[in-house]
């Protein structure tokens, strides 16, 4: 298993470098000058050339894109053209929120989301489950700018219960999880509706059904536990997509999140925030996967004895060598 | 039950909960839209400073106070005996940013409350006989483009470090360096020092208002170069030291910055004070939260949660009754005097087919109706005024006799008939209207496509995004007419001309902001800025119309509204806080 995480933290960096010569050619291409956006209207085109050699953006592409290289590796994404704050010390600042927000969120998703498509599945088709259908499918169609409105002019304005916005103690985070988790909810119920009905209608369910067992030992134990593997997958990129920044949900409760950071870098042409906000994402993204996959192994026996199963060959084989 | 019967009962309860959501909501509740067609910030992009000497002054801009509408605010705020313990203000940026050299932006706050100046703008674009020293003791002209300035020698920061004229000429300089203050670079040739508290400003041309554009600026906040030099990020962002009235308690990258009063402010002078609005203390703390969607900031405003926000003109409804001309029960509304100007821009390149051609431009002019583009924008009459020439009253050097004649005309007749002298029958020819989808609501483009269409004028719609905006409107092979605001740096219309018309202020061959090739419009910029008389300015705007070189449209400015406990608002083209007057009684809504 070490092994098996070592190797996927290795395959880490060619993706991160692919990502990293991505985005940095992207940026070069995508038309807006940044010098413009920073100096305004004001600012006489002598003036534009002088801060365009500050900034270093006359030099070469090579040599820039090495300078970033170098920075990356050092966690160093360099300084805001804008605000002229260290891009990393705001990654750093902001990421704890947005852990927080994401964690939150996907624990409430899968905490309502698992039980309710284990209850569709055991009533497939009958009342519960159609119900639980129709919601799941307005929940998932619902905007979320939408019912975050809704929900501050219902929770802040009207029941006057909670902050509209902003970031503080724990009531400050009630109504961006909630909006963050409808979505979420939605689909993790339906993806566990869908594993479970597979599961249940496979032999060895029947098998354990007709030894006798209770319905709650036959679900939870043998149908859930086999069912798990795409309901991981399913919230393994919900986290991950929270991780990126809920923009929408942060621009509507004034989140200080790390979305809300990098959409300005992108609106302002902001290259060191856009450039160290992606390479964050990809790595987020990464390692959550490979997290989702160590899951799998610990969910799994089958997955967990492929490893297992690769290190006995291997000490075999070095056995007989001997 | 059939499914039937649950999709209703679902249907239903959706629909309950959105009423139940959205009650009460409807009188009070914000709109959604942020139609706001000004940059969102509730600071000039001149940056004045602060204070005045208290009591309300409605209408008054000093030189031109005639030309502005009574209804508006051009300066306000006074010294309170008590001080109010905390009060809540909005902003519209997560970029929350302390820093003496953070940009000009809605995230950048307190920046006048936390670092001086040398003087003090009592109104936007105020002259500098009028501005009042703050952290200079008073200043002498030495020639037309020479002042000395001499500094108070008692000036101390929160830590205690003496200010003297080496960090004053670092300060600046800084500023400009690091992309901040465009303005110092383009006024000012040098700066010298003469002894410790005395310095000499040697600008670089004859501009009016152009010295008090650089020594009350905004992004000239003076600190102590040593103090600045041997500072972490983390303290410049978090514990600076200030040179004004207050300083940073508290700093929440991305969330809030707390200001709190200095006790130990240096100028102990009150009648030195007098004026100064960033440097009253109305308030023993300022928190400034980032609160970016428009209808967020309503909301926040009727919950109690903020004291005072800016909001779009779009939701001054919520707050204001444009028929009696009165602020709603439970409100105090500023509406400032308009500072920018909204105008539509010809390409005049050979490049364009609307350049080529003056019949065309002018059937193009004719044809639009100022007072529908600004309705369009969400604005009002009680948020802007529609614009008789390129400027707006505000500025100095404006004149009265354009407000007395026709400004074109909307007369799709007349622009019929143009539109057939330039040559064209209606729906020959097509324009390129370029806008920022960030500035302007579609409903503005479409007023406009829908009047330029009903003459005849067919209309290819490119409207991008702010960024890729400022790019597209330096290239001439792009558009054909462009809607976009404009300010002046110094406040005088003279400034407005040379900034937009000047080609010394842009790139070689681009000429102008609309790539006007002009000689006759280099002179008269020219004699403009040498003698910035009357006659000289109105041949100015002659000759503008003369050749339909723009349209101004309708000026404004951005609204704050307050709970009704703030009686008079602390303003000077920006909001002072701490020049705010609040009711005895008042209770922050922070507390």
């Amino acid at each position: 298993m070490l092994r098996f995480i070592g190797r996927r933290l290795l395959q880490m960096i060619p993706i991160l470098l692919v990502v990293a010569v991505i985005i940095f050619t992207l940026m070069e291409l995508v038309p807006g000058d940044p010098v413009r956006i920073m100096l305004g209207d004001f600012a006489t085109e002598a003036q534009v050339e002088e801060e365009r050699e500050r900034l270093g953006l006359n030099r070469p592409f090579l040599e820039r894109f090495w300078e970033f290289i170098k920075g990356a590796v050092q966690l160093d994404f360099g300084v805001s053209y804008i605000t002229k704050t260290s891009v990393s010390d705001e990654l750093i600042e902001r990421f704890p929120r947005t852990l927080k927000l994401a964690l939150l969120s996907i624990c409430v998703s899968a905490l309502f989301g698992i039980p309710i498509g284990i209850l569709c599945a055991i009533k497939a088709n009958k009342l519960p489950d159609r119900i639980a259908l129709v919601l799941t499918l307005l929940c998932n169609s619902m905007p979320s700018f939408w019912l975050a409105l809704l929900l501050v002019l219902l929770f802040s304005v009207n029941l006057n219960w909670l902050p509209s916005g902003g970031i503080g103690g724990a009531q400050y985070y009630v109504l961006p999880v909630i909006s963050s988790s409808i979505g979420s909810i939605a689909g993790i119920a339906r993806q566990t509706r869908a594993s479970m009905l597979e599961v249940i209608r496979a032999d060895y369910i029947t098998t354990a059904k007709s030894k006798g067992l209770s319905q709650k030992a036959v679900i939870l134990k043998h149908a859930l536990g086999n069912a798990l593997i795409p309901i991981i997958t399913v919230i393994g990129g919900q986290f991950s997509f929270l991780m990126g920044g809920t923009t929408i949900v942060e621009s509507v409760y004034s989140f200080p999140g790390l979305g809300l950071y990098i959409i300005s870098g992108i609106n302002n042409r902001d290259y060191p925030i856009v450039r160290g906000g992606v390479l964050y994402i990809a790595f987020t993204f990464s390692f959550i996967m490979l997290l989702i996959d160590i899951i799998y192994a610990f969910v799994d026996p089958r997955i967990r004895s492929q490893y297992s199963g690769k290190k006995k060959k291997k000490s075999k084989e070095a056995e007989a060598a001997a | 039950m059939n499914l039937k019967k649950i999709l209703v009962l679902l249907l239903s309860l959706a629909m309950v909960f959105s009423l139940a959501a959205c009650s009460g909501g409807t009188d009070e509740g914000g709109s959604t839209d942020d139609g706001n067609t000004t940059p969102d910030a509730t600071e000039p992009d001149d940056g004045g400073s602060t204070p005045d000497d208290g009591g309300e002054q409605e209408g008054t801009t000093g030189a031109d106070s005639h030309l502005v509408s009574t209804e508006f605010i051009t300066q306000s705020g006074a010294n309170q005996d008590g001080q109010v313990d905390n009060v809540v203000i909005a902003m519209s940026s997560t970029s929350v940013n302390v820093g003496p050299f953070a940009p000009n932006s809605p995230g950048s706050v307190g920046k006048s409350a936390l670092y001086g100046k040398l003087f003090f703008q009592p109104y936007s674009g105020a002259p500098i006989e009028e501005c009042i020293p703050w952290l200079a003791s008073g200043y002498e002209q030495i020639d037309e483009v020479t002042y000395r300035v001499t500094l108070y020698d008692y000036i101390t920061d929160s830590k205690g470090n003496q200010i003297t004229a080496d960090d004053v000429i670092w300060s600046g300089q800084t500023s400009l360096e690091i992309g901040q203050f465009v303005d110092y670079g383009a006024g000012v040739e040098s700066v010298e020092k003469e002894d410790d508290y005395t310095l000499v400003f040697h600008m670089t041309n004859t501009s009016p208002n152009l010295f008090a554009s650089i020594v009350c600026n905004g992004n000239f906040c003076i600190v102590d170069q040593e103090w600045y030099e041997g500072a972490s990020d983390e303290e410049k962002s978090t514990d600076p030291a200030t040179t004004s009235a207050y300083t940073v308690k508290e700093f929440v990258s991305g969330s809030r910055a707390v200001l709190e009063a200095r006790d130990d402010y240096w100028q102990t002078d009150a009648a030195l004070n007098e004026g100064i609005l960033p440097a009253y203390q109305n308030v023993k703390t300022v928190t400034y939260t980032a609160i970016t969607e428009a209808s967020m900031r309503v909301i926040a405003l009727q919950n109690g949660e903020v004291d005072i926000s800016p909001i779009s003109s779009t939701d001054l409804g919520n707050f204001y009754d444009s028929a009696t001309g009165e602020s709603l029960e439970g409100w105090t509304v500023l509406r400032p005097a308009p500072t920018y100007v909204q105008a539509i821009f010809p390409n005049m390149s050979d490049q364009s087919i609307v350049g080529q051609n003056l019949d065309l431009r002018k059937a193009i002019f004719h044809a639009l109706d100022a007072e529908s583009i600004m309705m369009a924008a969400g604005e009002s009459t009680a948020t802007s005024i529609l614009l008789n020439a390129f400027g707006n009253p505000l500025y100095q050097g404006y004149q009265s006799v354009w407000d007395e004649g026709d400004y074109w005309e909307y007369d799709p007749e007349l622009a019929s008939e143009y539109l057939a002298s330039a040559g064209f029958e209606p729906g020959e020819v097509t324009v390129r209207l370029l806008t920022s989808s960030g500035l302007y609501t579609d409903s503005v483009r479409s007023v406009i496509i829908s009047q330029l269409n009903a003459v005849g004028i067919n209309v290819e719609n490119i409207s991008v995004e702010q960024a890729l905006f400022s790019t597209y409107k330096n290239d001439k092979t792009v558009w054909d007419l462009m809607m976009d605001l404009k300010g002046s740096a110094t406040g005088h219309i003279a400034n407005l001309y040379s900034y937009n018309f000047d080609a010394d202020n842009y790139a070689e061959g681009q000429d102008g902001v609309n790539f006007w090739k002009d000689q006759g419009v280099y002179d008269l910029i020219d004699k403009v800025n040498d003698d910035p008389s009357d006659a000289n300015i109105q041949e100015f705007e002659q000759y503008l119309r003369d050749n339909a070189a723009i349209m101004g449209l309708y000026g404004n400015s951005v609204i704050n509204v307050a709970q009704d406990g703030v009686t008079e608002f602390g303003y000077n083209g920006m909001l002072e806080p701490a020049a705010c007057v609040y009711a005895d009684d008042y209770v922050s809504a922070g507390d």
